[in-house]
């Protein structure tokens, strides 16, 4: 029993040290560091693309606010969008088949991307990725 | 009036006093699970249960939270011609009750059969909207078997049938539950 606290002890603490100290292990000197933050990221968005073109809608915020940013037609199974950071996005997917139609949603927010270097906090492209593929 | 609540006070008092004699019978121990899985190849939901078992009548019910540890791709009709297809995380708040009867011996293990319902309500929400999963009142039969390692361990295997209406994930699922009986 005291061995066991004695390894819960040493692991919590090792958890605590290896926390404290991860900014100056991570110290780079010539690691790239860009210190201008991004106003916008990369929006990927995910089809089935079957060759015919897939309607999408993108909307800001959530789908049922209903505010469109943009209507498009994808011919290729991504597309990337460049839009301003912060925000929610969602996208619909329109599939037409014989009898249905599938209407394929998915949402993320995009967040600013940083890291920390030699106590610079350094900007990259935020990206996420948006998977409208019909199952 | 005075008729009727004479009645009631003497039906009460038999129906109290024989219930005071089953509790007295019956051997009523706390339960515990928090590895209980159901699942087919399209789903999985794990579930932590905390209830009660009588293991001298050999029944049991107990209160589940279950979800999917995962967000999954699903399908739901809306209409006669529209699917929505939606990434899904969801919960089920249920209750079980089951009985556990027969004895025998299978692979060395005192197992049982065991029959019982689960009932609950499905809740959920989406990605990309704010608007939630319709909450869905499900209950379910549940049959299989108990195989009892000992008086405080068995393992439930058995299955569900499981109507979340959902177009791309089948309703038959197994249900897989290692439950801890407490002293």
């Amino acid at each position: 029993m005291k061995s066991i606290k004695s390894i819960v002890f040493i692991v919590i603490v090792g958890f605590a040290f290896s926390h404290c100290t991860r900014q100056n292990d991570d110290c780079d000197p010539d690691q790239f560091c860009d210190t201008l933050p991004y106003d916008s990221g990369d929006v990927t968005i995910k089809v089935t693309y079957n060759g015919n073109g897939i309607p999408i809608i993108v909307y800001k915020g959530y789908a049922d606010q209903n505010e469109v940013l943009f209507y498009d037609t994808l011919w290729s199974e991504e597309s990337t969008y460049y839009l301003p950071l912060g925000n929610r996005y969602a996208v619909e997917a329109f599939y037409y088949e014989a009898n249905s139609t599938i209407i394929a949603l998915d949402g993320n927010k995009l967040k600013e991307s940083s890291f920390w270097n030699c106590d610079e906090k350094c900007y990259e492209l935020a990206e996420i990725e948006l998977d409208v593929k019909k199952l | 009036m005075k008729k009727l609540l004479i009645l009631f006070l003497l039906s009460s008092n038999i129906i109290f006093s024989q219930a005071g004699n089953d509790i007295q019978r019956a051997n009523i121990r706390g339960s515990l699970s928090v590895l209980t899985f159901d699942f087919n190849f399209d789903d999985l939901f794990w579930s932590f249960s905390g209830g009660i078992e009588d293991v001298q009548n050999e029944w049991g019910a107990k209160l589940n939270f279950e979800f999917r540890p995962f967000k999954k791709k699903v399908q739901i009709r809306e209409g006669n011609n529209i699917i929505r297809q939606y990434k899904e995380v969801v919960y089920f708040i249920s209750m079980d009750v089951d009985k556990r009867f027969l004895h025998f011996n299978l692979w060395g293990t005192d197992t049982q059969f065991f029959a019982g319902t689960r009932t609950g309500f499905l809740l959920g929400n989406y990605k990309g909207t704010n608007a939630n999963r319709k909450p869905k009142f499900i209950t379910t039969p549940m049959v299989g078997l108990c195989f009892n390692f000992s008086d405080e361990v068995n393992l439930k295997v058995g299955y569900i049938h499981f109507s979340d209406g959902l177009v791309n994930v089948p309703d038959s699922r197994v249900t897989l539950g290692l439950n801890f009986i407490l002293k």
